[in-house]
């Protein structure tokens, strides 16, 4: 049996990928694009899902992917670097091998959102686990209403696939809002918090829905303030973020309440997750 | 405002302004007039052509004075828009996106 093979059968054995481009998305963020050895199906990904990404010698990370589902024969990662292994995965270079295991997880609810509008809101790196979707959306525009990104960052420096934002925004039945929450005078977009630009966003709450991603605090807010608006809260769905270790359920080092994040998420509906977004002690 | 969009500024000596917000159309630019002590705190810069309506803070006051139910519903309106502005503010603080 080859290790791809066995990989497949095993989901804790990590399958070597070769690192095939690597783009500098901010100061210190980058996306790899991973290409898995020959003979395999684990490129194939649900928009919203996870893989473990292995330094060899560093650790092992979970990192959401933040490719094309409809692109074959790559995985595409987008990392910032936050410590000792985020640093060492953004140090590799093209041509290196890094460890991958997955894809695992739920995610995004891209069946159900066909017919509907679909808000995406993403806070800082939080953009990376919905680009999938908007990718989706684009390759399959006729099954879906309108597009609303709403997109905030900490600063004008710190903004992921600024080109990207620009072009999709010129799509029709696409609605881009971006906004900093700190801009210097030479920055001409808008300056506030995430929640400012929903005024600016022309919703339908009945025919919508949408997904957050971003920092816990964040979606607190964007929860009150997508419920402000008239969504409910089934129609609200989260990507939540623990500490994966096993990533399939086995370790607990992820559980959230009576969920394994790593299982049962991170995409999570909003109805489900949110007594438990109120508990201190979570 | 009704169309365009203006920076709101603070200054410091010696550094370069800061941004803090940015309002665009339909948006309140402005509630030092209602009030004491009646003195602006920031700077607002027009990033892009704007038109907005400016009205005159003193004699708004007065007939506010004169007539109660105008000054409720406007205190009511405009204490809506400071709560949005309170509530981003401390969002704004949190720095939610830093590395910490």
């Amino acid at each position: 049996m080859t290790m791809a093979a066995a990989a497949q059968l095993d989901p804790m054995l990590p399958q070597p990928h070769v690192v095939r481009q690597v783009t500098k998305e901010t100061p210190d963020t980058l996306t790899l694009a991973l290409e898995p050895p020959p003979g395999t199906d684990r490129n194939r990904f649900l928009p919203g899902q996870f893989s473990m990404l292995w330094v060899f010698g560093v650790g092992e990370l979970p990192i959401s992917i933040s490719g094309d589902p409809g692109e074959h024969g790559r995985l595409t990662y987008t990392v910032r670097s936050v410590g000792q292994a985020t640093n060492a995965l953004i140090s590799e270079k093209v041509g290196s091998n890094i460890g991958v295991r997955g894809p695992f997880g739920t995610g995004w609810p891209i069946e159900a959102s066909r017919g509907h509008d679909v808000i995406l809101v993403a806070g800082g790196i939080g953009l990376a686990p919905l680009r999938p979707v908007i990718y989706h959306v684009f390759n399959n525009r006729k099954d879906y209403g309108r597009l609303i990104v709403l997109y905030g960052a900490r600063s004008p420096r710190d903004l992921l696939y600024r080109k990207q934002l620009a072009s999709w925004a010129r799509q029709p039945d696409t609605q881009v809002l971006v906004t900093v929450d700190y801009g210097g005078i030479s920055w001409r977009g808008h300056v506030g918090v995430v929640t400012s630009v929903f005024k600016y966003a022309r919703l339908q709450p009945s025919r919508s829905i949408a997904m957050i991603c971003g920092p816990e605090i964040m979606m607190r807010f964007v929860t009150r303030e997508l419920e402000t608006h008239g969504l409910k809260r089934e129609d609200i769905y989260l990507s939540m973020e623990r500490n994966m270790k096993c990533a399939v359920g086995f370790c607990g080092h992820c559980q959230y309440g009576p969920h394994f994040i790593c299982k049962d998420g991170p995409v999570f509906s909003y109805a489900t997750i949110q007594p438990l977004l109120e508990k201190y002690e979570l | 405002m009704r169309s365009g969009k203006v920076a709101l500024e603070v200054f410091a000596p010696q550094h370069k302004p800061i941004v803090l917000e940015t309002l665009g159309e339909g948006d309140i630019l402005g509630w030092s007039w209602l009030l004491p002590p009646y003195i602006w705190k920031l700077h607002a810069h027009a990033v892009e052509d704007t038109a907005a309506i400016a009205l005159d803070g003193k004699c708004l006051r007065t007939k506010c004075e004169q007539n109660h139910d105008l000054g409720y519903e406007l205190l009511k309106r405009f204490a809506q828009i400071i709560v949005q502005r309170l509530e981003a503010t401390r969002f704004q603080l949190l720095d939610v996106y830093a590395v910490k």
